[in-house]
């Protein structure tokens, strides 16, 4: 049920006029001090005030029946003035509605110069009188007054009040209870203009975050016509003041600003471009070096600063949940770790990335996501943010050390992909044995388990007719790289279905089941080409291949008979699949190390020794 | 033959440094010593263990040895009587090896030996 409140009856209340019976909304109750007092916020669904319980009253708190945003009678009042500010002290009230949702906006009344503004109304003692002496011994600090300036403007009403510099509050001070505010912060993240459409109706939006000189940052949005009027005013990076729009409580899934509120901008909004200050750091980055990469998890989010030292030409894909065609390009990223890894960017940011990153500048980027795609690679998120030569210590760092030896240490330079082969080394103590995958009931989860532990191959699934490969393309280059399958025509030629070209041969790429033990259990296991390759002494697939073909086939069996019983330190990805209209939990292995036996019996001693 | 009497496992040796073979608990039976060349005169070889005491292996071999060996052979009162040399190469972990047999032969002793052999 919609309930009808009591409209107008909180200007009048602030007028201390009288008011029969009034219909409000407690849109807060909060117990104040240490004694057993509590503070209202009444709402008649336009304007909002301060109140207080008296005591007598304290009852309908404590069973519960007047909480946040209970509907009320209020049956007797009367209004004081606390510090020059009204204030309803209720007497006797009834409860209407206990639990309701909050009707309207309501504005502060007292900001909202509502006192000043009623027609015939009857003088307002409140506004430019000295503050009297408080009354019936009810001090109390007030944390909702409002943080305008007060009395220091003279006469001043509210309306009347000067805005500009001195307004400002840091982005800490801002709640939905206060309405005038200015904040001055760095557009540290402007996001993509994103369109919806659902049964209420459609527009677009953008958010960006603003950082200020306090080191909180807040996330704000715009809708609609605001976010048309506003998205090609703002620039990233620079300094802004925002005044004015709706404040609410952040959602923490999407917003991982640090304040608690985020900001909803709307027709009421001021933007001012000011003059870069200091004070407000540029952005709060967390670098790793790529080099890292490789034993960090992927899901992770993290920010990385490099060189962009290649970009490949903007493609189009066809999302498979939404059925939306993307923009995607790639950027190779190289730091002074002297190791390259692949960043995909998405939409605008792709569109833009070859003019932007022209001429192998120094960019950073901030909140992209790990992916174990192609051994490691980076991608960016909607909130990921870039910028071009940002002003912190590290873009200079980077710059020197590329320019002096960047381009010669190609020779020696790692890459992320294929960093699966290195594998992500977990620490002794961190692994597990192969037991543990069924004990824990591993993959069953959203996301897939990961673990390592030390086994010995005792079986290959190697044959396979065909062999224990696939057929790939040959193109090395985007977006192929020498992983998708081809087929074969009728004229021995292999057809690649996403880069549409034919060749005369295919490149073999290894895939097969392999099963590994231990002391505990024994567990199948899906090996790719890299790490195949590792476990048969780098012979490649399309070697192994030339053997069958020249009928060597002895060959072909004694390097696989090499592989067995040899002991390796797996990093293995554990996940649930529908296989056949089966759930069926598979290990798939990223990673292998032969097992460093003087490593591991030390390693193995301490752990005795601690027993 | 054990100490006392019984027939030694087959393919079973206890792996000793120069503390083992002196005292004579494993005299009598076949067991392994690892250790660094120092020294072979043909009559004598002396090795080196990880602790850096010496053994002694009588009737060794006459040939060209790695740095670090294996010898089994018959354990005496206060040397080994040497029957099959192993290489093990110019690396090898001596202390790693050195903490490992002295749990086998000490702490965890009852994990490998039969109880007559428990000090």
């Amino acid at each position: 049920m919609v309930y009808q409140l009591t409209t107008g009856a909180i200007a009048r209340m602030m007028r201390k006029e009288d008011v029969k019976n009034p219909t409000l909304q407690a849109i807060h109750v909060k117990q104040v001090g240490s004694q057993e007092r509590y503070r209202v916020i009444l709402s008649d669904g336009e304007l909002f005030m301060q109140g207080m319980l008296a005591s007598q009253l304290n009852e309908y708190v404590v069973n519960g029946s007047l909480k946040e945003n209970t509907i009320i009678t209020v049956n007797d009042f009367i209004t004081n003035l606390v510090q020059g500010k009204p204030v309803v002290i209720l007497l006797k009230m009834a409860v209407v509605d206990t639990n309701s949702p909050k009707i309207g906006q309501p504005a502060d009344a007292h900001s909202s110069g509502a006192a000043n503004s009623a027609p015939a109304a009857p003088q307002a003692p409140a506004y430019g009188a000295p503050p009297p002496a408080p009354s019936g011994g009810n001090t109390y600090s007030n944390p909702y007054a409002s943080r305008q300036p007060t009395n220091t403007y003279g006469s001043s009403g509210p309306v009347g009040r000067a805005s500009g510099e001195s307004n400002i509050v840091p982005i800490s001070a801002l709640n939905p209870y206060q309405n005038r505010w200015t904040i001055k912060g760095r557009i540290t993240n402007k996001g993509d203009i994103r369109k919806w459409s659902n049964a209420k109706g459609e527009g677009c939006l953008f958010s960006i975050d603003i950082l200020d000189a306090s080191g909180m940052d807040i996330r704000g949005t715009f809708f609609k016509e605001d976010a048309e009027k506003w998205f090609n005013i703002l620039e990233p990076e620079k300094v802004y003041t925002f005044t004015g729009g709706r404040l609410k409580v952040a959602n923490p899934q999407w917003n991982k600003c640090k304040c608690q509120h985020e900001i909803t901008f709307d027709r009421s909004t001021d933007i001012q471009l000011v003059e870069d200050d200091d004070a407000i750091k540029a952005n709060i980055y967390d670098f790793k070096k790529i080099s890292d990469i490789e034993s960090i998890e992927p899901e992770t989010i993290i920010d990385i600063i490099g060189v962009v030292i290649s970009i490949s030409p903007v493609s189009s894909i066809t999302s498979k949940k939404t059925g939306n065609e993307l923009l995607k390009c790639e950027l190779t990223v190289l730091d002074d770790s002297n190791a390259e890894i692949r960043i995909t960017l998405w939409g605008e940011k792709a569109k833009k990335a070859e003019n932007e990153f022209d001429g192998c500048p120094v960019v950073a980027f901030k909140s992209v996501k790990v992916s174990d795609y192609g051994g490691r690679s980076l991608g960016s998120l909607n909130s990921s943010s870039i910028a071009v030569k940002p002003k912190t210590p590290e873009t200079e760092v980077i710059k020197t050390w590329f320019d002096n030896q960047g381009t010669n240490a190609a020779s020696t330079r790692k890459t992320m992909s294929g960093a699966g082969g290195g594998g992500n080394r977990d620490s002794f103590e961190n692994r597990k044995y192969v037991s543990f995958i069924k004990d824990s009931s591993l993959g069953y989860n959203e996301k897939p388990d990961w673990l390592s532990f030390k086994g010995t191959i005792s079986f290959i699934k190697k044959d396979k007719e065909g062999g224990p490969w696939y057929p790939a393309c040959p193109n090395k280059e985007e977006p192929c790289r020498n992983m998708c399958k081809v087929t074969q025509t009728s004229d021995n030629q292999w057809v690649c279905e996403r880069c549409s070209k034919q060749y005369p041969d295919c490149c073999r790429r290894y895939i097969y089941s392999l099963t590994c033990v231990d002391d505990t259990s024994c567990t199948w296991a899906t090996a790719f080409n890299d790490q195949a390759e590792l476990m048969l002494g780098g012979i490649t697939a399309n070697e192994m291949n030339q053997y069958l073909e020249n009928g060597d086939s002895q060959k072909f069996e004694e390097i696989f008979q090499e592989a067995l019983f040899t002991d390796w330190i797996f990093k293995c990805k554990v996940k649930n699949e529908m296989v056949n209209d089966e759930q069926r939990v598979k290990t798939t292995i990223y990673g292998m190390q032969k097992v460093d036996y003087v490593e591991e019996s030390k390693n193995l001693l301490k752990a005795i020794a601690g027993f | 033959m054990t100490p006392t009497g019984t027939e030694q496992e087959q393919g079973f040796y206890p792996r000793l440094n120069a503390a083992g073979i002196s005292g004579g608990r494993f005299s009598g039976m076949i067991v392994s010593v690892v250790g660094k060349q120092i020294s072979n005169d043909g009559q004598l070889l002396i090795l080196e263990d990880g602790d850096g005491a010496q053994m002694k292996i009588t009737s060794p071999e006459n040939s060209q040895n790695t740095q670090f060996i294996e010898i089994v052979g018959a354990c005496a009162e206060d040397s080994v009587q040497h029957f099959v040399t192993r290489q093990l190469g110019d690396e090898f972990d001596m202390d790693t090896y050195n903490q490992m047999i002295n749990l086998q032969n000490g702490k965890y002793q009852e994990l490998f030996y039969q109880s007559e052999f428990q000090k």
